[in-house]
């Protein structure tokens, strides 16, 4: 199979044994490779009704068709599981190098079942396959971890680990890999700390069969010198994702104290050219990528004196806005002790922004807090309460379980600004005067993540106060963007250097044989996001359009100041535009796929458990 | 009267005219970014940052005939 390592690797925790299979021709032809093969093997393989924490669910991790050739962005890494944090579909993929090594070593998807009874880490050294012990790594600093398996194992190995967040299961524990590249949403680290799996390093030395090796080299090393080709390739690279920051607050949408605002006045003190003249050290890139989006840097306090990859627009926008850390070198500091604690920064950022409203508002008191301080705007608080969490001590225990949880135990009026969807934090994009943005979130299938549809620029183009057309573009954009997750390709080369789309049905081509046209690659998108609904519809009770809505405080309370003061998205445009998504996506208005629809898709296999919830 | 060459990056570039990412436009006379955005029907919320002759500019800045105006994309969210 072309374009395919050609197996599945099985390892089962609990009785410490693996298993090598054929990949089935089957998943590759409907699902095509990571985020499809995800979807398809939860639905298949995790029991109905499985606890996220139990040993029944299970690990995917799926590398792409594209993973590993030579074509620009080609390492990511798609991992799924059962969230713990939404109870539904999860997945996050992650960057770096270990994805090509695991297609390498021979595989297309790695599942993870079981419960080891003691810490152990997986080491995957071609069709070799060991778990070992990882009692003298247990309780490490996520970074520390990797740094102590490649000095005992070897530089050759590529590794993912958890920190204490993950061992500890706290809801939002991130995976981490090469040094400071995160598979952050949606809790599998908590799932890898349930199952004591504290690492995974990978080895490979095969190669992966390409229908049309010439075609692909050349498609490649076009693709290359038309990024080096495009104005401005230079120019973007040095601030990476952080030079967005002066541009979101100008729009209006930068999360700030808690997305209690969406304008952030020292905004510039943490923007791309503090990182560039104060922090950072070098550009840092994943496998095979020109436009090294990843910037190191190194920050000294008393104390300390270390090196971290970021702060990229995620986390300036979640630790420095939504907790007022208004200097870079404070919030790298914060990025640091998060990276090393195994905490998803965007996740930790907001639930600490919420304690900190929460303190603010006397909803936890200083009592609650052991008789200290919980004030936006200082880094010794954050860090102080980011160590709470990862290790669930005192309020931190409440904490770990998300927004969502904490607020349902603090009650008093504070679900209002818990700002998630689904159980799952909200990212850098504050949305009540971006309606296709807003819409991104609520209906992205993980919960209020941006990755599926980025679409504040559209909000912007086609008019903010516009609602025509905005449920259309979402859908598209929730097409587009995730196809990048089944292929595993990074799509920032498409929206950073405007690559052509074109382009995509014609690497896949040579590197599979496969012909699809564009539309009919978006086509398996579409599948697959009709099954990532139809699993979070058979896994969360009661789950539908109540699960689609925005926290109160969006629909609420208008801005209070900056360039989007005065706004904000009552229920009835709320409902409006969940109306016309599910309309135009074939579903009903509770937000279930119709019979129609899934045998449109190829999906009849779900049908039997979605048909009793429609009644 | 005088041409000033345009480069656009990334996604935005849909919203250019003809969805170019370089062209050449005429200019009568010094104009400011904002008003070459206004003419050519952009939205000047829809660029990031704008480099006149290779060096970071605010909106407000003047462009001249014969500059070279890059006009970025903002990241869309990785
Ligand atoms: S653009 Fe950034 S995330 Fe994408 S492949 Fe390059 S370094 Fe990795």
């Amino acid at each position: 199979m072309n374009g395919y390592a050609g197996n599945i690797l099985r390892v089962d925790l609990t009785n410490r044994v693996s298993r090598i299979e054929p990949l089935p021709e089957e998943l590759a032809d409907n699902f095509i490779g990571g985020r499809g093969f995800v979807a398809k093997l939860m639905w298949d393989e995790i029991p109905a009704g499985a606890d996220p924490l139990g040993p029944d669910n299970k690990i995917i991790m799926a590398p792409g068709p594209l993973t590993g050739a030579f074509l620009p962005g080609a390492g990511k890494l798609e991992f799924g599981a059962k969230s713990p944090a939404s109870g539904g579909y999860g997945d996050s993929n992650v960057g770096g190098h270990i994805s090509p090594e695991i297609k390498q070593a021979g595989f297309d998807a790695i599942i993870i079942s079981g419960q080891a009874s003691t810490p152990v880490y997986l080491l995957i050294d071609d069709f070799n396959v060991a778990i070992h012990e990882a009692g003298h790594l247990w309780g490490k600093g996520a970074i520390e971890t990797e740094t102590a398996l490649k000095h005992e194992l070897g530089e050759q190995y590529q590794i993912c680990t958890i920190g204490p967040a993950g061992e500890n299961k706290v809801l939002f524990a991130c995976i981490s890999h090469d040094f400071g590249r995160q598979a952050g949403r949606t809790g599998i680290a908590t799932v890898m700390g349930s199952k004591n799996l504290k690492a995974i390093a990978v080895h490979g030395t095969k190669g992966i069969p390409l229908a049309d090796p010439k075609a692909t080299l050349a498609k490649g090393k076009e693709m290359f010198a038309a990024c080096f080709a495009k104005p401005g390739f230079e120019e973007w690279t040095p601030q990476g994702t952080a030079g967005v920051t002066d541009w979101v607050n100008e729009v209006g949408a930068f999360p700030t104290r808690n997305f209690q605002t969406s304008y952030f006045p020292q905004h510039k003190n943490i923007n791309g050219e503090a990182l560039v003249s104060k922090i950072k050290v070098t550009d840092k890139a994943c496998f095979a990528c020109p436009i090294p989006c990843g910037k190191y840097s190194r920050v000294k306090r008393p104390g300390y004196d270390v090196y971290v990859e970021g702060p990229e627009y995620e986390t300036i926008a979640l630790i420095g806005g939504n907790t007022e850390i208004d200097n870079i070198e404070d919030c790298a500091f914060a990025n640091y002790i998060v990276d090393e604690l195994g905490l998803d920064s965007i996740s930790a950022g907001n639930v600490i922004g919420f304690a900190m409203e929460c303190s603010q508002k006397g909803i936890i008191t200083a009592e609650d807090l052991g008789g200290r301080t919980l004030n936006f705007g200082s880094v010794d608080d954050f860090v102080w309460v980011a160590e709470a969490i990862a290790h669930r001590r005192g309020i931190g225990a409440i904490l770990a379980d998300g927004v969502k949880r904490a607020a349902a135990h603090f009650g008093q009026g504070s679900e209002r600004f818990a700002i998630h969807v689904k159980g799952v934090e909200w990212t850098g994009y504050e949305a009540r005067y971006a309606p296709a943005m807003m819409l991104s979130y609520m209906t992205a299938d993980v919960g209020a993540h941006h990755n599926r549809s980025w679409a504040i620029t559209f909000d912007v183009a086609s008019g903010r106060d516009k609602l025509e057309g905005k449920a259309k573009r979402v859908i598209e954009l929730q097409h587009i963007r995730p196809l990048f997750d089944m292929l595993c390709l990074c799509r920032l080369q498409w929206v950073e250097l405007g690559f052509e789309l074109d382009w995509y049905p014609q690497i896949f081509q040579a590197v599979t044989g496969k012909t699809q046209s564009f539309e009919e690659l978006l086509k398996f998108s579409e599948r697959v996001w009709n099954l990532t609904r139809a699993y979070s519809l058979r896994e969360i009770p009661g789950f539908g359009r109540d699960f689609d809505y925005p926290p109160r405080r969006f629909m609420e309370e208008p801005i209070p100041d900056g360039p989007a003061a005065g706004k904000v998205m009552p229920r009835e445009v709320i409902d409006r535009l969940l109306d016309e998504y599910y309309d135009l996506r074939g579903w009903d208005q509770r937000g279930i796929p119709s019979g129609a629809k899934l045998a449109e898709m190829g999906l009849d296999f779900v049908e039997g458990v979605i048909a009793p919830l429609r009644s | 009267m005088g041409q000033v060459k345009i480069g656009v990056r990334g996604h935005v570039v849909k919203y250019f005219p003809g969805e170019q990412e370089r062209f050449l436009v005429d200019i009568a006379a010094p104009t400011t970014v904002l008003h070459l955005l206004e003419r050519l029907r952009v939205d000047h919320l829809l660029i990031m940052m704008v480099h006149i002759n290779g060096h970071k500019q605010p909106k407000t800045a003047i462009i001249n005939p014969g500059d070279e105006v890059l006009f970025f994309s903002p990241p869309a969210g990785g």
